[in-house]
Parts: C-alpha cells; structure tokens; sequence
C-alpha cells in the first residue's frame, strides 16, 4: 500500500512539473499575442525604440525629411461626402495628397481617370503617379475615401526600410495561395515596387487591363497577382507588440469586438498605439479622428519621439 | 504493479496541473490581478515620459463620485469603472442602494430625476464626512461623462484647494455668477465642499428643486463659492455637456436653449474642444473605451502640436488676454537646441 502510494504520489508531481513546463515552454515561443492569431503571413514590423533612440538631433530632422509619401485616394461621385472629409481631415498630412476620380466632378478637384471600373481606375492612377511623381516621393500610399490614415505613424513604420526595395505593406489576407493587401486598410508601396509595377502593365499576360481571366477579381487582389509577378510581396504591417497597425474596420467596431472578445482588456486588446489605418468611417467621425488624433491629449505624458513632424499651414483642426 | 500507480500518477498530475495552469498564465494573471481601482498612474509605453502626470497626481488629488443607479452599474458604471474611473485618487460610485462588489456607495434615497438633488447632497455630505482629508478637488460626474483627468489636474493646478471656488460647463441663467451644468461634471475645492456641507448644516442651503446642477449653483452662490472659468488660455471650453461629434461638428438641434444657456460664447467647429479637454457627456459605453483610446493611448508619432498649453501650476491668463490666439508652436531651431 505504502509503496503503491508513494508511486502515486511521485507520479503526480513529475505529472503537474512536465505539465507546467510544457506549458510555459509553449508561451515562450510563441508569445501571448501571436498564440492568439493563427496566421502565415509575411510579418514586418515597426522599429523598436532601441531601433531609434540612437540618432541624434540633426539625425532626426534629416530623416523626417526624408520620408516623403504621396497619397492617392480613388474617388467616385457618389463618394463626395467621404471625399470631403478626407480632404478636410488627414490627407493635409500626407506630402502630396491628391484625388483620383472615375470622372470630373465640379465640387472639388481631381485627376479625371474616365473609367469607374475600380481595377482600371487603379491601374490609371499608379501609372500617372509614377510617371509624374517619381523623382519626387518614396513612397506612395493608396487609401479609399472610407479610410482615415495617421501618415505620421506611416512614416514611423517606414523609417528603416529602404524604399529603394520591393516594398508592399499593408494587412494582408490569404485567399488559396494569394496573399494580398486589403485595400481597404490602404496599400502602400516603395518606390521600387510602384516602378516594377509599371514595367509589368505593359505586360497582358501577367498584368491584363481586364482583370482576372475565369473571373473577376477584386483590384487588391489583381494588384497582388501583378506584384508577385515582380517579384513585390504583400507583408503584414505589425507594431513592436505585434498588432495591426493597417485595420480595415473602424476603432468603434474594434472597440465593439474587443467588449465582447476581452471586456476586461478593451482598449489595451484593440487597436495599436501606432496605428496607421482604420476603415469605414462616416464623414463626421473623420473629424472627430483627426481631434482625437492630433489634438486630445492627457496633459504631462511627454514622448522622446525620434522623428518631428510640424502642423501643415492653413489648417486648424489639428 | 507500482508503475501503474506511477503512471496513473502522471496522469493525474498532468491533468489537475494544467486545469490549474490559466490561473498561473503569467499574461492571464496580470490581467485579474490588475487592481480594478488603481491609484497609480501606470507606466504604459516605453518611450512615454510620465514624470509631469505623476507628479499632478500627487499635487492634485481628485476624488471622483459617480452618479449611478443600481440599475446601471453594470450597464454603464462598469466601463466608467475601467476606463478614466482608475486615474483617479479616489474613486467612488454613488447609487441609492449600496453594492458590495462592485463596489457602490448606498445613498439611502430613491431613483429617478426627482431625486438627483437628494444624491447629489447625500454624495456630498458622505464624502465630506468620510473623505475630507484625502482630496484637494472633489468631482461629480455622471455615468455617462468620460473625463481626462490629467487635464482635469492640469487646469486645477493653478488654484489653492483652499480657495471656495468650482469648476465645470458654465451656464448663465437662473444665477448671478451661472452655474455648472450637471451632465458635463463639475469640480469643487475642498473649501467649496466644506462650504456646501455647511450650508445644509446651517440651513441656509436646502433642498429648493430636484434640478440638481442649477441648485447646487444657488447653493454656491449663496455661500460665496466663486464660479470659475475653466476655459483654455485661446478661450476654448473644457467641460463639455456632449459628445465630441455634437461640438465639432456644431450641430445641437436637440437642445437649441443650449447655445442660449452657455455663459461664454459657443465656438464652433475645432475651436469648440480645447486640446486639453476634461469631459464629454452622453457617451455611449463604447465611445468611453474609444476616448480614452484617444486621450491616453492613440497618437501621432513624433507630432508637435499646434496649441502649446500654458504649463501647469501657472495662473491662466488674465481675462483681457483670452480671445487672442495661442501662440503657434516655434519654429524648428536649425540642428541644434533641445528636443
């Protein structure tokens, strides 16, 4: 009996001890976060502040400079109200912000494409901004009017990378083997990529105007065809905690998620602190993102920031 | 025979350890553990400098009462309780019935808008007696108010707790100095808690209507508490009595007496929130969560702000200054200076 026992018993602790270390085994490896997403993505993240802490003063202002991203917001007539608040809300942040419309609109200007076919009008409009644009900007970053951007944290994401590389980020899904960028979450694209791009126009078989052979594809989805056949690769967009920083929801609806999924860790569990992207906002909660973005703040936080971005002139709700 | 027992052993082992082990997470066990109520300011993000808040929160204690009913503590008291509620230095809940766990104070009165006066006075009068020596600035706010209380200690900052004087949305009407508006939250020094206390004890003060923020005001008036300014240096509101949306946006066509009502003339547009906001009112659970994504998480990396406030501890500007526009913020120096 005793020796039954104390079979048992050794058995029990060396049960609970292989059951804990495996466990935390486990947690080690992958991390908290990333247990929670199962996912094979290309993953590309922020640099961490020992990354930046290093550069000095002059450093700073130099790289800030040289981070220039030019904007391109895909617009139809029935998108005026959107149109609107995007112009009068993020896009002053970008270096170069400009509209490009399925046709001519009196209200506001914009680059004309004559077509209304989101594929073509895509097309048009990555080859016009490359061919006027391309000694003058780095990177181009492409966004419905749905879309509210924060470019700043843009360029903090880019600060590292080399623009001069095939570079094309955003959130990505899977669909079979494709792995694409959401446009709904906005696309962005090194220089490098945008001038592979437009060698690969000129090309029907791999890049054909019409969309996909069978059927239709969605533009992010062709883009993704063209791109992979340069060579250009679609990469998830993650901060230092790996988290999306690209969303194609609004913070409401995350928010809305996180009260169901984690209702003790909302915002904590919601959205980044960097984030760059977040969709589907109707026009007045663009206004109230860009108070809550650049001019609500808790007094006495201070940041030791390693770029330096000064308000855009004319405007005043930032 | 005794490796069966060792076997049956692991098994068990195994299987009670790991039933145990999601209380053990490391990850998990930061998330109970974390103090619903935290007096702290917490360390969030590793290159944010905290020094400047943490410093306000031991020079300008807040006690914070909230306005609830039994009926909505876990409807809308709960996410007041996870969001803004923990900055504050002490934290309350003022129901008509106590509520152990979450935890509620029990006013002993009844619910409804005829009885908002009677909590407001007992909410007063219990913490007065119980809290006097813990705060410098006393606030009441509403279940669905969300406030940045960093401002809130920001703008106190520049006034002695020992001045009778309170803070809020500023009406005019009904009242020589106006009063604060209840919905947008108002703040009394400690002389002004002592001063309304009394005033119930001495009966110069009493229950004149169930409109609790406009009899307040006239209890304030009566017993010589000023009614302050709360506005920024450039003249922008901080309390609001509405949702972000409402005032940037202009648009307040379910309550036009508001523009009547205000004290100082209604801004529209961005020049209606100061960037140093302290509340909004009449908002929903998840805009709770969402503002304080806003005020205390969410930013734009490397930014400069346009508006620079006038820093903390120094007296706000003199009345004939405000109106002017802030100063902008300075140029860049050429590669040299500060950060």
């Amino acid at each position: 009996m005793i020796s039954e026992s104390t079979s048992f018993v050794k058995g029990v602790l060396l049960g609970g001890i292989f059951c804990v270390l495996v466990t935390f085994l486990g947690h080690i490896k992958t991390g908290y976060w990333t247990k929670v997403r199962h996912h094979e993505h290309h993953h590309i993240q922020a640099p961490n502040q020992e990354d930046v802490s290093n550069l000095s003063e002059v450093e700073r202002v130099e790289l800030s400079q040289s981070i220039r991203v030019y904007c391109i917001i895909l617009v139809k007539p029935k998108d005026l109200g959107h149109w609107a608040a995007v112009k009068e809300t993020w896009s002053k942040h970008c270096d170069k912000a400009e509209f490009y419309s399925s046709e001519n609109v009196k209200v506001f200007d914009s680059i004309a494409l004559n077509t209304d076919d989101m594929w073509a009008m895509m097309r048009k409009a990555y080859k016009l901004a490359y061919d006027h644009y391309k000694d003058e900007y780095n990177w181009f970053f492409l966004a419905h009017p749905t879309t509210f951007a924060i470019i700043e944290n843009l360029k903090y994401f880019l600060l590292k990378k080399d623009s001069s590389q095939p570079f094309y980020i955003g959130h990505t899904v899977k669909s079979g083997d494709l792995e694409y960028v959401d446009g709904e979450g906005g696309i962005v694209l090194s220089i490098e990529s945008l001038r592979r791009l437009s060698k690969v126009f000129e090309d029907p078989d791999k890049c054909p105007e019409q969309g996909g052979m069978i059927w239709k594809l969605s533009e992010d989805k062709q883009l993704a065809v063209c791109l992979k056949y340069t060579g250009a690769f679609a990469e998830n967009a993650e901060d230092s905690e790996g988290k999306d920083v690209f969303n194609t929801k609004s913070v409401g609806s995350l928010i809305k998620e996180a009260m169901s999924n984690h209702p003790q860790q909302v915002v904590e569990g919601c959205c980044s602190d960097m984030a760059i992207t977040f969709n589907g906002l109707a026009p007045n909660h663009m206004h109230v993102m860009m108070y809550g973005v650049y001019r609500l703040r808790a007094y006495g936080h201070d940041f030791n920031d390693a770029l330096i971005f000064l308000p855009p002139a004319d405007s005043d709700n930032d | 025979m005794q490796l069966l027992w060792t076997a049956l052993g692991i098994v068990a082992g195994f299987t009670v350890i790991f039933s145990f082990l999601p209380q053990l997470d490391p990850n998990v066990l930061t998330l109970k553990s974390l103090p619903v109520l935290a007096h702290r300011v917490v360390h969030e993000h590793p290159t944010e400098n905290n020094t400047t808040a943490a410093e306000l929160f031991s020079k300008v204690r807040i006690l914070c009462w909230v306005m609830t009913t039994p009926q909505s503590l876990e409807t809308k008291a709960r996410h007041v309780r996870a969001t803004w509620a923990r900055r504050c230095n002490v934290m309350l809940f003022m129901s008509s019935q106590a509520d152990a766990a979450f935890p509620a104070v029990g006013l002993g009165t009844r619910e409804g808008r005829d009885q908002l006066y009677w909590k407001t006075i007992r909410a007063f009068q219990h913490v007065h007696q119980h809290y006097l020596a813990q705060a410098d600035w006393f606030l009441k706010a509403d279940d669905d108010t969300f406030v940045a209380v960093d401002n809130l200690r920001w703008l106190l900052s520049a006034h002695a707790p020992d001045r009778p004087i309170y803070f809020g949305k500023r009406f005019k009407p009904f009242a020589r100095q106006g009063y604060m508006s209840g919905a947008g939250g108002y703040v009394l020094s400690r002389e002004a808690l002592r001063r309304f206390v009394a005033g119930f004890q001495t009966q110069v003060c009493s229950h004149t209507s169930p409109v609790e923020d406009l009899a307040l005001g006239q209890c304030m008036e009566k017993m010589g508490v000023e009614a302050g300014d709360s506005r920024d240096a450039t003249g922008q509101e901080t309390f609001h009595a509405f949702p972000p949306e409402q005032h940037l946006r202009g648009a307040f066509p379910k309550d036009p007496s508001y523009l009547s009502y205000s004290y100082y003339p209604v801004l529209g547009g961005p020049q209606s929130c100061s960037d140093l906001t302290i509340s909004f009112h009449y908002v929903s659970p998840e805009q709770m969560y969402e503002l304080e994504y806003f005020t205390w998480h969410l930013r734009a990396y490397g930014y400069r702000p346009r508006r620079q406030p006038v820093p903390a501890g120094q007296t706000p500007l003199a009345t004939e200054h405000r109106g002017q526009l802030s100063q902008p913020t300075p140029p860049l120096p050429p590669s040299t200076g500060g950060s």
